[in-house]
């Protein structure tokens, strides 16, 4: 009897085994079919434990803050953490790019106080040709004849009118304004004349060897670099042959300028002649190491030239 | 009390397989199939992954649900036969 109700067990549990996989297979072909019946389903069955939940999840509840998980609030903690971390680092970033700026300003002599920094706040064609207008005056310490420079030692211009708050600047390439150049590379002194448009000429006798390129310096300012030749107009039926220098940057394109607070003094004779054998010398000068390595170079293509067998 | 027990088991493995801690849930499960069977789990399996949308693709759960209640229907008559003689022993 026993034997028997064990087999009857068996069986039974067998065949309610094997009904209920077939039901749960049926089940599982019909929902693989109408996957968005099951999942309306689903989501209808489930909607009291989702909105528990959400509750729990969401809510600013006393109970739900209570009991929200440790994993959250530890999330929550490596996530300020992370915060802090990125906002040292950015702290540490602008410290750095102050220390580095200081260190720029004070490379650069920005902090010898020489020079003021002016914004031009009218330019042409709101003013006549080639003036500026910044936005320092008398009140910042500038005055009138001092040099202009859009770089540290590019020159543009000189001051030539003050007020409290503002100053004009007359570019060297106003029409009219004429100054003294010194020409390196063929190594002459000039007038040079605005010629208007953020161009300027230098004009010197026929037979000196003027060329594209040369720089052009204003030996009256230390330093006074005005820019290079740009364009030559020589004419040998003319007397005179001229170079054609423009502004290093358009003068649509000046936003910032240096003005000097030194106004220019008259210079002497020999002051100029001083400042030109300066530029002279600078211009000779060559890098050694070029010299070693042309030199190396002349010395081993002489010695394969004496060592070439003779047929 | 003991069918509330096994509802608030019910429950509970709901929440957690909806919340993902599925070692948890597992737990439960086990728990569940000792207590009542594997059977009641299958309808709740079909209820999550419709809930997740796995019809879309396949249905992992369910799949395992239904492997556990086989393997269940296995072990579960020996593991009880295993108890009550133990049981009538002592």
């Amino acid at each position: 009897m026993k034997l028997h109700s064990r087999h009857n067990f068996k069986s039974n549990s067998r065949q309610r085994l094997l009904r209920v996989l077939l039901i749960a297979i049926v089940f599982l072909v019909a929902a693989l079919l109408l996957p968005t019946i099951f999942a309306t389903a689903g989501r209808i069955v489930l909607y009291p434990i989702h909105a528990t939940n959400e509750w729990f999840r969401n809510s600013q509840a006393r109970l739900p803050m209570y009991l929200k998980s440790q994993d959250e609030l530890i999330d929550k903690i490596s996530k300020l953490e992370n915060e802090l971390a990125v906002a040292a680092g950015t702290d540490l970033t602008q410290q750095r790019l102050y220390e580095e700026n200081n260190w720029l300003r004070q490379l650069l002599g920005a902090d010898t106080n020489s020079r003021v920094a002016a914004a031009v706040i009218a330019r042409p064609n709101q003013l006549p040709y080639d003036m500026l207008q910044i936005d320092k005056g008398e009140n910042d310490g500038i005055k009138v004849g001092a040099p202009v420079y859009i770089g540290v030692d590019n020159v543009i211009g000189v001051v030539t009118h003050i007020t409290p708050t503002y100053s004009f600047v007359e570019l060297f390439t106003t029409p009219g304004f004429t100054t003294t150049a010194f020409i390196s590379g063929a190594d002459v002194v000039a007038t040079m004349e605005g010629y208007g448009s953020g161009v300027a000429r230098v004009s010197v006798p026929q037979g000196i060897p003027l060329s594209v390129g040369n720089l052009v310096h204003v030996p009256g300012i230390d330093p006074g670099v005005f820019g290079r030749i740009e364009y030559l107009e020589n004419r040998p039926s003319q007397p005179e042959q001229y170079g054609y220098i423009v502004l290093p940057k358009p003068v649509s394109g000046i936003h910032y300028v240096a003005v000097a607070k030194d106004v220019v003094v008259p210079s002497t004779p020999e002051v100029v002649e001083e400042r030109i054998k300066k530029i002279i010398a600078e211009a000779v000068m060559i890098d050694t190491r070029t010299l070693n390595l042309a030199s190396t170079t002349i010395a081993s293509t002489s010695t394969a030239t004496t060592t070439k067998p003779t047929p | 009390m003991s069918t509330f027990v096994d509802i608030v088991i019910y429950l509970l493995l709901a929440t957690l397989a909806m919340q993902n801690h599925l070692f948890l849930a597992f737990i439960l499960v086990v728990l569940f199939t000792f207590r009542r069977g594997a059977v009641a789990l299958i309808p709740l399996a079909f209820a999550i992954d419709g809930y997740f949308g796995a019809f879309q693709s396949v249905p992992v759960l369910t799949l395992f649900i239904i492997a556990w209640y086989t393997l269940s229907e296995f072990v579960r008559p020996q593991l009880l036969m295993q108890y009550k003689a133990y049981g009538e022993t002592a």
